[in-house]
């Protein structure tokens, strides 16, 4: 038998003894720092978090790891114009989110769970006399479903806007611009949208700002105030969904451009000298909502503050999608420090509503 | 940790094996049951207590029974062992299943204040609890004397490559090997292509089909082509994820000397259940065979109670599986096919062979809808789905989730399982059981072909599992 028949045996030899070096570079990597081993309590280590820690950590920080994944996302796209996972590629490079397509058994009992939180939410911010202005945002894939190419757009989602938005306006406590009408009317004047992210454009935001302003403006009791809207960076940007397409050292065989994006930035105009002696008002508009109102690189908050020249404070949180920023909101010490707040402006985009991940639902 | 992860590959077994190789024999038992007790408490380090607790239970009790003359005092003692095994699995494994039965039944499923505590389901314990088992009662019917060691005896039934999901071992099979094996760089060969494939089978094939049959079982009224990709996909998931396993607990055996018994033999070439459960889990099926269908009367008495032996054996082989009712309609279903190939005498016939495959498929994989169902009602489902009750075409909500590369290694999956046996020829692989209980005679020999496919297998492999995010084993929670 020659040497090459006991090769399976060397391979696996070769992978054990890449053992050492592989502990030592856990060892003295910042991530296994981090975990402050040392510090953990028992009881983490008898019911097994502290080594699914130590096991993340292996996992995230092995050094071939970023070529596997690019390697293999390489090959998906390229051959298969497939993303492997959590998204979806159209034509012409156009990510979108598998969340806008995704739909189970849980599916409504979700939808109607955070139904009832919004209803909640709006019937308690009443009590306090604050209207809720919903900015139920529609998804990319139905804004832009000319792109998705060979994929299809799911039957069961084509009436989820309307079904929602309906649902919503039945409350009286609730005001929501219909911007899936909106977002339709306008994205031939520019793109809405990004189409390597999730989030919208400078200019989706903005038409979504105006649509709400013109709900704030409604109200001739408010407090106003001028805003210069001005350019504040241009940047290139690198999609979110492109998380779910890194390509590492392959990506010369696969395009993936980044997009450019002129931040804005709201500057409040010089006020008269009678303002300085006049009574100082707190906030009268509130924003809460997504990384679509949090993250200033959208210029969302800006646009709103232009448009309906109210000074809005923004309690909008990334990462935690619509309903755990306003269940925050809502607690007391957060509302009492807010007395003039006559407004809350609640962005939400649609594609929260049925996922499970960001539900206030009961638990069973 | 699974074996498909970094940790147990880049881990666990460097350290391990080095030790184990530094070790002298006497040493080799201990070191196996220091690792095998270090992998299980990675998980949880209370409930390794609680498996420490049961091999010394078990052990202390084979010594008390081989000792004893007396067969009925025997008899007694064993009775009582296995049934205090049977309680310790019944209550790991089915109190919560009891009690949600029981509240559903009469309390209009509201949970009784009894079962608020939610019982954590150790891994592992169907498995080394049923080897316990089969310990203490060959121990009784005297084919196998009592450990020599607590170690080696410990070492058996917690001996990690089979620790979480088999094969099922006996320790009659393994009490020679504990005693003396050997240990060659062809054997270890031969465990590192074992080792390699069952990695390959589980990360490559299983892995990659999975998404389909996750996503078609989470569908509301699948229509027929979403039900019948559902079942197929997890027909092709199951069988490679856990056959895969397998071959990864014999080839790590086998690279500690260690010859285990084979657990599959090609089973989707099966021509009735009867020849399918002669090649799927092969060690559990002949545990059930052995310590509870012989023990009700196998076949010895009429032919009604054999159809009855052969349903109880195999809705309490179902229930084994899993603490739910879809599990026990699956034993049913296995049990009932069995009864009635016996009755008609179909089994072991040999003519339309095309036609008997066909139809032995069709029930494997309508079982198999039942064995992955989130309970009966998803079930149902699927199979109203596969008899055509909620339309045909797949549908655009649903469509998106059939990605090409997926449908693809699903295609694959299915010929490779059904063209297996002419894989086995082509590439000259041979199973444990041709080498005896010493292979030196025949040699461990891996044909020149296996090598090389092992071997880019197992890189392959490794890439896509790093590049994945963990998986668990479908069996890991048995």
């Amino acid at each position: 038998m020659s040497v090459i028949n006991k090769l399976p045996a060397f391979v696996v030899i070769l992978m054990l003894l890449c053992g050492a070096p592989l502990l030592w570079n856990v060892l003295n990597s910042d991530e296994f720092a981090e975990l402050k081993i040392s510090q953990a309590p028992a009881s983490d280590l008898v019911t097994g978090k502290t080594t699914l820690k130590i096991e993340r950590v292996y996992k995230d920080i092995f050094p071939i790891r970023d070529y596997s994944v690019g390697g293999l996302n390489a090959l998906s796209l390229g051959v298969f114009k497939e993303v492997r996972k959590n998204a979806l590629l159209g034509e012409d490079n156009w990510y979108f989110t598998a969340e806008e397509f995704s739909w189970d058994k849980q599916s409504v009992d979700i939808i109607e769970q955070n139904m009832n939180f919004v209803q909640q939410a709006a019937d308690q911010l009443a009590e306090r006399e604050i209207k809720l202005i919903v900015a139920l945002l529609p998804e990319k894939a139905s804004v832009y479903e000319e792109h998705l190419g060979s994929i299809e757009f799911p039957e069961m989602r084509r009436d989820l806007y309307q079904d929602i938005s309906a649902k919503l306006t039945s409350n009286e406590h609730i005001v929501a611009p219909n911007l899936f009408d909106v977002f339709n009317a306008k994205k031939g004047e520019a793109q809405l949208f990004l189409k390597s992210d999730t989030h919208w454009t400078t200019q989706g935001a903005g038409v979504t700002a105006q649509a709400i302003a013109e709900q704030l403006s409604a109200d001739e009791e408010l407090t106003r105030a001028d805003f210069a809207l001005q350019d504040d960076a241009a940047i290139e940007h690198s999609g979110d969904l492109y998380k779910f397409a890194k390509l590492s050292i392959f990506s010369k065989f696969v395009d993936q451009p980044l997009e450019p994006i002129s931040k804005l930035k709201a500057e409040p105009l010089e006020s008269d000298l009678d303002d300085l002696f006049g009574s100082e008002v707190g906030s009268e508009a509130a924003l809460v909502g997504t990384s679509y109102s949090a993250n200033d690189t959208w210029s969302f908050n800006a646009q709103l503050k232009f448009h309906s020249k109210i000074d809005v404070v923004n309690y909008a949180e990334e990462g935690q999608g619509p309903f755990k920023p306003m269940q925050s909101f809502l607690k007391d010490d957060v509302l009492s420090g807010e007395p003039d707040l006559k407004y809350v402006v609640w962005e939400i985009p649609l594609r929260y509503f049925d996922e499970k991940e960001f539900c206030i639902c009961s638990e069973e | 940790m699974v074996f498909s992860s970094v940790v147990f590959i880049f881990f666990f077994l460097p350290i391990f094996f080095a030790l184990y190789f530094s070790a002298s024999e006497k040493l080799k038992s201990f070191v196996i049951l220091i690792g095998s007790y270090l992998f299980y408490s990675w998980w949880r380090v209370d409930f390794a207590i609680l498996m420490l607790i049961s091999s010394v239970w078990n052990f202390y009790l084979g010594n008390v029974i081989f000792k004893i003359d007396d067969k009925k005092k025997r008899k007694l003692v064993m009775l009582l062992v296995v049934v205090s095994n049977l309680c310790l699995l019944g209550y790991f494994k089915y109190f919560n299943f009891f009690a949600d039965s029981l509240a559903y039944a009469v309390n209009d499923g509201q949970t009784f204040d009894w079962a608020m505590y939610h019982v954590i389901l150790p891994i592992g314990i169907s498995f080394y609890n049923f080897q316990a088992i089969s310990y203490i009662i060959d121990i009784y019917r005297k084919d196998v004397e009592p450990a020599p060691r607590f170690v080696d005896f410990a070492a058996y039934n917690s001996l990690f490559p089979q620790l979480i999901a088999g094969p099922v071992l006996r320790y009659s099979d393994l009490a020679g090997q504990f005693v003396k094996r050997i240990h060659t760089l062809d054997k270890f060969n031969y465990g590192a292509v074992r080792f390699s494939t069952g990695l390959a089978k589980k990360v490559l094939i299983a892995d990659s089909v999975a998404p389909i049959a996750d996503a078609m079982f989470a569908i509301p009224d699948p229509t027929f082509v979403e039900s019948w990709l559902g079942a197929l996909a997890y027909t092709v998931q199951l069988y490679f994820d856990f056959s895969g396993y397998s071959s990864m607990a014999i080839g790590l055996g086998m690279m500690m000397g260690f010859r285990f018994i084979e657990n599959f033999d090609t089973p989707y070439v099966s021509l009735s259940i009867t020849e399918f459960w002669r090649r799927w889990h092969i060690s559990l099926s002949s545990w059930l065979r052995d310590y509870l269908y012989i023990p009700l009367g196998g076949s010895r008495g009429s032919p009604s109670r054999t159809y009855l032996n052969l349903l109880a054996t195999m809705v309490l082989g179902g229930l084994w599986h899993g603490a739910n009712w879809t599990f026990v309609v699956w034993g049913f279903w296995h049990g009932l096919i069995l009864a009635l190939e016996r009755l008609f005498k179909v089994a072991n016939s040999t003519s339309a062979i095309a036609v008997r495959w066909f139809v032995t498929f069709i029930f494997i994989v309508i079982g198999w809808v039942f064995f992955r169902a989130t309970d009966l009602a998803n079930a149902f489902d699927m199979l109203s789905g596969m008899f055509g009750m909620n339309g045909l075409s797949l549908r655009s909500d649903y469509s998106w989730q059939i990605t090409q590369f997926s449908l693809i290694f699903l295609v694959f999956g299915l010929l490779l399982a059904v063209l297996e046996p002419k894989l086995v020829k082509l590439f000259k692989h041979r199973s444990t059981g041709e080498f005896g209980n010493d292979g030196l005679k025949k040699g461990y020999l891996v044909s020149l072909p296996m090598a090389i496919a092992a071997s880019i297998l197992a890189i392959l492999a490794v890439v896509k599992l790093i590049a994945d995010s963990d998986t668990p084993f479908l069996y890991f929670q048995f």
